[in-house]
């Protein structure tokens, strides 16, 4: 229905989960596609009446409800139907930290001190640190080149997909892979990666000059908000279990559907 | 001043239809010390609280802002903005106002408190000897009993608040809830007609008096109708809910006054009403803007009603003579306290207007009383026993003093009950003018061809002998009478 639910390959994510081979169907419906405080959907998201609106989370879904939106379905997160289809092996080694500094998306630009930043991750990470970069950032070769003098592995997830081009079906599967390698995830935001990192058994944390977008407008509160309500979350050092248990709240992943039931909600009834 | 942010705090949202009015004004009135009000109350009553120091907690961002902006100047007021369980349990507060219920005190980024958690909040903050006014929406009100269909509001993101187990079910279990957690109920009052605006305030004891029940049927007859869509007025209700003693039971919501055990000097009336304050006193019920008593009685209105249900036409016509050829004549029978000798008692109102709803008021005011009363026959069940048209003109003629009343004003019914009857009266009107309709053209027909055969008998007449000369002896005295008259003018 719309492109964004095919972001991160999202939608190929919950194909795979309602027994879909092939690509996934239309999903009839919006689907979130990212952590956020408002209504779950990006602020230029357009809206067609009687479309419904797939949210990740139950607190999503009040708040969404309380700004007018209706047929509001809580789903959970592709991340966490991933993560409950693809358990952890057993006997893996964990090593280091992953670092995801805060990035702009598609004609955003991120204003902040990179150099400050690095000191700060030296300072605090004791193991070694992978830095994930958005892919705008991994092709501005001075920004990449920073991390990569600092002694940081840089790596980049991929392009999330847009507009039904250069979908990445594996987006999320190299992403999980890559955070299940490292015992510490972190960055200078909280954001979904922090999130999709603890339920991938990562330890959190949040630190470091959160940097902002270039002319950013602090929606529905805005950074400061997110500092007060989810206090617990930043720090370099955070409550594990604690962590977790507002990770499945954000994400859903103690309210994932059964396949039959998304199928319905989706009209996907060709499986 | 900028509004202190507690978390769970709204940056979206505004609550709408505060706690508001002038009785709960008066309540908030009589707050004192360090005051704490929790959830959304309008300005006014917040600024009618007497104290130095008031804390506001509101859960909607742009309603902190707005409130702050509005006391910016205003020394010893803090505006707090988020969810009741972010307040910080210390007892800091001699009263807390919370005339607007705990149903609006959580927010969408914070789990649902239980309604006994809320209370237990606003316990913490109180400090020994403290006073707690607390309101309770009743799910099983007249309001709600009586409600239309309406789609869920923007507020409605939670579950149904009635479901909560811990949710008092009546004003009894309210009062044992306060008193377990060592509480003193100091006074109780049910609220109608709607939980954030009543405008009667009147406790258990007063409800279950019968020598108040004429009085109190007035009053909740006056008190307007429940915010919102409505399947029925419930107006017409008020004498049997308080023959049934179902009022307390029935109303909106409930309002108590409670107090850690202390001095708790200023008396709280039995009731508030826009009439003013009812107090018990060793001389009977009062009301603070009238002297004496309040009388014993009926509400004229309903004992009209009970007349002409019951066919009574003497003791109808009479009630309408006292009421029409007395000085209370242009009272509205609904503010009219019959006496069991026959005498009729204005009830005191500061302000007659500010005893109707807004809206309503104008609307009837341009009409009188015995037009209003007229309308309440059609709508309270007895349009089969009056005429449709003119029935104010008859109850004039009926009570000795015939004339014209004003026009009635034409108002639309807003109510199911009310519209359905007013359909089926008019649907009745109609088929009855249909029925005279084709009587009339039965009968035009039937006179029609009477008409053709007469003319008919007359045509084959003048074709005999005898009628033909009898033509002839008319033709000739009408030119005889017309020559006589030419002569006669001649002559002149």
């Amino acid at each position: 229905m719309h492109h964004a639910n095919h972001y991160y390959g999202h939608s190929f994510v919950l194909a795979r989960y309602c027994g879909f081979e092939a690509d996934p169907p239309r999903i009839h419906g919006y689907l979130q596609h990212g952590w956020n405080i408002g209504d779950g959907l990006a602020p230029d998201h357009e809206f067609v009446p009687g479309i419904p609106t797939f949210v990740w989370s139950e607190r999503t879904r009040r708040r969404a409800w309380s700004m007018g939106r209706r047929q509001v379905h809580v789903v959970g997160a592709p991340w966490a139907y991933l993560t409950a289809m693809e358990p952890e092996p057993a006997g893996d080694e964990r090593e280091g930290t992953i670092w995801y500094p805060f990035h702009g998306w598609e004609g955003q630009h991120v204003e902040g001190d990179h150099d400050r930043l690095i000191a700060e991750i030296r300072d605090t990470e004791t193991g070694p640190v992978t830095v994930c970069l958005y892919w705008q950032e991994y092709r501005t070769v001075r920004v990449r080149r920073r991390y990569e003098q600092a002694g940081f592995r840089v790596i980049c997830h991929g392009y999330r997909g847009g507009w039904w081009k250069d979908l990445d079906p594996g987006f999320l599967a190299r992403q999980l892979a890559e955070q299940r390698r490292h015992r510490r995830i972190a960055s200078n935001r909280l954001c979904s990666a922090v999130f999709y990192g603890i339920l991938a058994g990562c330890e959190p944390a949040v630190y470091g000059d959160p940097m902002q977008l270039q002319g950013e407008q602090d929606l529905f509160g805005g950074r400061s908000r997110i500092r007060r309500q989810w206090a617990d979350l930043h720090g370099p050092k955070i409550d594990t279990a604690t962590a977790h248990a507002i990770a499945v709240d954000e994400l859903g992943a103690d309210r994932l559907l059964s396949a039959a039931e998304l199928r319905h909600l989706f009209h996907w009834t060709t499986a | 001043m900028t509004p202190l942010l507690l978390g769970g705090e709204m940056p979206h949202w505004s609550d709408h239809a505060p706690a508001r009015g002038a009785l709960l004004r008066e309540l908030a009135a009589t707050a004192h010390g360090h005051v704490l009000v929790v959830g959304p109350h309008e300005p006014e009553l917040v600024e009618a609280i007497p104290a130095r120091q008031v804390t506001v907690l509101v859960r909607g961002v742009p309603d902190a802002d707005a409130l702050a902006a509005r006391w910016a100047d205003r020394a010893g007021v803090q505006v707090c903005c988020g969810s009741l369980e972010k307040l910080a349990a210390v007892p800091a507060y001699d009263t807390v106002v919370a005339l607007d219920g705990l149903d609006r005190t959580g927010s969408t980024e914070t789990a649902d408190l239980p309604w006994a958690a809320g209370v237990a909040q606003l316990l913490a903050v109180l400090r020994p000897g403290g006073r707690l006014l607390l309101s309770l929406a009743n799910p099983a009100g007249l309001h709600r009993l009586y409600a239309g269909a309406v789609a869920p509001g923007d507020a409605e993101w939670s579950g149904y608040p009635a479901a909560d187990p811990t949710r008092p079910a009546g004003l009894e279990p309210l009062r044992a809830h306060l008193r377990s957690a060592g509480l003193d109920v100091l006074r109780d009052w049910s609220a109608y007609p709607s939980p954030q605006s009543p405008a009667v305030l009147v406790n258990e004891d007063a409800l279950t008096e019968p020598d108040l029940h004429g009085y109190l049927t007035s009053a909740l007859r006056r008190a307007g109708l429940p915010d919102g869509p409505l399947l029925a007025d419930p107006r017409p209700l008020a004498a049997d809910l308080l023959r049934q003693r179902l009022a307390a039971a029935l109303a909106p919501a409930w309002i108590v006054a409670a107090a850690y055990p202390g001095h708790h000097p200023s008396p709280l009336p039995d009731g508030l009403l826009t009439d003013g304050h009812l107090v018990r006193t060793s001389a009977g019920w009062t009301l603070s803007t009238a002297s004496g008593p309040i009388p014993a009685g009926a509400c004229l209105h309903d004992a009209l009603l009970a007349a002409a249900r019951t066919g009574d036409q003497p003791e109808f016509r009479t009630l309408l003579t006292t009421w029409q050829s007395g000085p209370h004549a242009t009272v509205p029978a609904d503010a009219l306290l019959l006496t069991p000798d026959g005498d009729l008692h204005p009830i005191p109102s500061p302000s007659p207007s500010s005893s109707r709803p807004a809206g309503e008021g104008a609307a009837m005011g341009e009409m009188s009383a015995l037009r209003c009363f007229a309308v309440a026959l059609q709508n309270e069940g007895l349009a089969h026993l009056w005429p449709a048209d003119g029935a104010a003109e008859l109850l004039a003629a009926m009570s000795g003093h015939p004339r014209t009343p004003p026009p009635a004003t034409r108002i639309t019914p807003s109510t199911l009950r009310e519209l359905t009857a007013s359909h089926d009266r008019l649907a009745a009107q109609l088929a009855e003018a249909r029925s005279q309709l084709t009587w009339y053209e039965q009968r035009t027909a039937t006179l029609q061809s009477d008409l053709a055969r007469a003319y008919k008998i007359i045509t084959v007449l003048k074709a005999t002998t005898g009628g033909r000369a009898a033509t002839a002896v008319l033709g000739g005295v009408r030119r005889g009478k017309r020559l006589a008259t030419a002569a006669l003018r001649r002559l002149r």
